[in-house]
């Protein structure tokens, strides 16, 4: 197609490369980098006025027809209304733009099948990597059909994928509410998890359960529930829970829109928080503060899992034969008045 | 390709740098960095006002590539959407997800600050990805100047949650209806000494559901003195503070209208620290109805809209758009639904 063009047309960067002379692959970097801290090398400067000079401006299109890269990633996330979701995707975003790619995203339902279509559509489009945050466990199987042409790791999901992976330390996190809940001093503990499919909410529950353990306490199965991660999941599993013959002193939400779900139902019940009920939360949505019972929760990096998770894929895109190792980032417990102060140590 | 064979192409092409400076007589980087920039806030030089001219009388489109191919459909809209953390926001993408697989067309969102300089941005990248057409659910009071300055005559543009002042159509809530059932509500109640947390001054949802507020109160006589308006932002952080304005004062409010959710539960926290319970103290009023609000230990009172429906709309809307059809901006209808955050005030009239 580049013999149909005629003059005046924007130049190639071989050209600038040729004019300037260095390597096509160096002029390519420098036009695409932002401003380093330092300010350009003078090579640096010498190919942006080379390029400025001969009418340069960046086509993603045309640099994919020549060199099959398009500096897109793709991103495929599900739940956006989600407030956690929604936050990753922001640190998604301003990450790649700081490092001057471009962001596709598709947001289908949190459905196998229908994740599958949106990463097809997106690899379409000839993105140079992929980014999959809500992939359902066990994934392995599920990415292997997908037979991706390019470099593709797990966000905040790991779901044993096996797939490159950056999120939050999910079973520290259930470790520390376990701790907290038992240095109040309840002893009834209970758990509200996610879907079954969500390694997030496994982690966490497993963190929790070896709290447990560490106490020489076992968590009765009827004691840990599943549901969707939202407010509607917190009430029905709350109202299971209170309906129970023997209904726990504290419950674990591995969300915090479980958790408000779950304050619902005990104001319904006129349980008083926190003396008659102990609940703690997860992610520290910026609501947690501010209800008139603060919620006590475990802090999540949203915004860093997804900086991370856009670090990850583009070493892998830049060395697709290393598989760069997983970023996992550290969280902390947050204690509010949703859970009783420390209980004295006797 | 066929574009170059047929002839049309030079026609309908879109002039390069190289054409602008030439005509303009300066510099090709000149043009290049003069078309990138935004205006300096002392004004344009002649030399940039000169080739902004050309730029506009040759019909310069940023990439010309893209622009070659404008007349090829991508099926795909690009939607610019700040705050999406927001779940109401997000609900709209959803609306709009929905809609667009539908109906055949691909999405590509992108949710910058919620700023202009942040959204024009996102609008160019959008562009340079030949979207056939754009969804713009947060530009800022004023917005056609802003509009005209992107030189969009070849991408369809509709304009959904904020109208932002603009002639294009708009697909919104009725906000303006949104603010008066709040107002009837609080009045009806009893309540004479209202605040109102009323968001951002550039955020049209905002500016019109304190107007339709204001306008009720005005028609009973009750003007509401501009310290009882206070401007915030719309997340958690623009509540406590506008909150603290109202009841962190020796004459504190009865009731408060904050114009959206979020902001309402950070009122909560300011309600809480001062020791006001709600609805005894001080009546609370939000907006959206977003789904945690039902739960909180006072059910919050607010007016719902319909989030997932503006989105759908707005994208069979667009789709009308590209396909060349004509489109009128609508107002989505919005109820109020009353919980336990508001009752009558404790002592009516003993205040002074």
């Amino acid at each position: 197609m580049t013999g149909a063009r005629r003059n005046p047309r924007p130049p190639t960067m071989k050209e600038i490369a040729e004019r300037t002379g260095v390597h096509t692959s160096t002029v390519s970097r420098v036009l695409r980098q932002t401003e380093p801290v330092d300010g350009w090398s003078e090579s640096a400067l010498r190919i942006h006025e080379v390029a400025a000079e001969l009418g340069y401006r960046p086509n993603p299109w045309a640099a994919s027809l020549r060199t099959r890269r398009t500096t897109t990633i793709g991103a495929v996330m599900p739940r956006l209304t989600d407030g956690v979701v929604a936050t990753i995707y922001q640190g998604v975003e301003q990450a790649a733009r700081e490092s001057g790619y471009s962001l596709l995203l598709s947001s289908p339902p949190d459905d196998p099948a229908e994740q599958r279509a949106a990463i097809d559509l997106l690899a379409g489009r000839q993105v140079d990597g992929l980014l999959l945050s809500s992939l359902h466990s066990p994934a392995s199987e599920f990415v292997a059909d997908l037979g991706l042409s390019v470099p593709t790791v797990a966000v905040n999901r790991h779901a044993d994928s096996g797939l490159p992976y950056a999120g939050g330390d999910d079973h520290h996190g259930g470790l520390l509410a376990g701790r907290h809940l038992l240095a109040c001093g309840y002893r009834k503990l209970a758990v509200v998890g996610g879907p079954h499919h969500a390694t997030t909410s496994r982690d966490r529950i497993r963190g929790f359960v070896d709290a447990l353990t560490e106490a020489g306490i076992a968590l009765p199965n009827d004691y840990i529930k599943h549901g969707p991660f939202d407010v509607t999941g917190g009430i029905a599993a709350a109202t299971a829970l209170f309906d129970a013959i023997d209904p726990p002193d504290a419950i674990f939400a591995v969300s915090d829109s479980i958790a408000i779900g779950i304050l619902g139902v005990a104001r319904d019940r006129g349980l008083a928080i926190p003396e008659q009920l102990g609940v703690i939360g997860y992610n520290d949505i910026p609501f947690a503060a501010q209800l008139p019972v603060p919620l006590s929760t475990v802090v999540t990096p949203a915004h860093d899992i997804g900086a991370a998770g856009v670090r990850l894929l583009l070493e892998f895109i830049a060395d697709p034969d290393t598989v760069p190792a997983d970023i996992v980032l550290p969280v902390e417990l947050v204690a509010r008045g949703s859970t009783r102060a420390l209980a004295a140590l006797i | 390709m066929s574009e170059d064979d047929s002839g049309r192409r030079d026609r309908r092409r879109a002039p390069t740098l190289r054409e602008v400076a030439e005509r303009a007589g300066v510099h090709v980087s000149t043009v290049s960095r003069v078309l990138r920039e935004t205006e300096p806030p002392d004004g344009w030089s002649p030399t940039a006002l000169r080739v902004r001219e050309v730029a506009d009388e040759l019909g310069y489109a940023p990439n010309p590539w893209a622009a070659s191919l404008r007349t090829r459909r991508t099926d795909t809209i690009g939607v610019v959407m700040p705050r999406l953390t927001d779940t109401v926001v997000a609900t709209m993408f959803e609306g709009i997800e929905y809609a667009a697989t539908e109906l055949g067309y691909s999405v590509l969102l992108s949710s910058p600050p919620d700023t202009v300089a942040a959204q024009q941005r996102s609008i160019e990248f959008l562009r340079s990805r030949q979207v056939d057409g754009l969804l713009l659910t947060s530009l800022h009071q004023g917005a056609d100047e802003f509009l005209d300055s992107l030189r969009l005559q070849n991408t369809r543009v509709l304009l959904m949650n904020r109208h932002a002042g603009s002639r294009l159509p708009a697909i919104t809530g009725d906000d303006h209806a949104g603010g008066r059932l709040a107002a009837e509500h609080l009045l009806a109640l009893g309540h004479r000494e209202i605040g109102v947390i009323g968001g951002p001054q550039h955020a049209t949802t905002a500016t019109d559901r304190v107007a339709g507020f204001v306008e009720v109160l005005s028609e009973v006589g009750i003007s509401l003195p501009p310290d009882r308006i206070v401007p915030s932002g719309f997340e958690v952080d623009g509540g406590l503070v506008g909150a603290r304005a109202l009841l962190d004062r020796p004459d504190p409010v009865t009731a408060v209208f904050a114009v959206n959710d979020t902001a309402a539960i950070g009122a909560l926290g300011v309600a809480r620290d001062l020791g006001l319970r709600v609805p005894e103290d001080l009546s609370l009023v939000g907006y959206n109805d977003i789904s945690v609000v039902a739960q909180l230990p006072a059910a919050l009172t607010t007016v719902r809209t319909p989030a997932h429906l503006m989105g759908q709309t707005a994208v069979r809307r667009l789709i009308d758009l590209i396909e060349g059809k004509s489109v009128v901006s609508e107002r989505l209808p919005v109820d109020l639904v009353v919980r336990a955050s508001t009752a009558p005030p404790r002592v009516v009239g003993l205040r002074r």
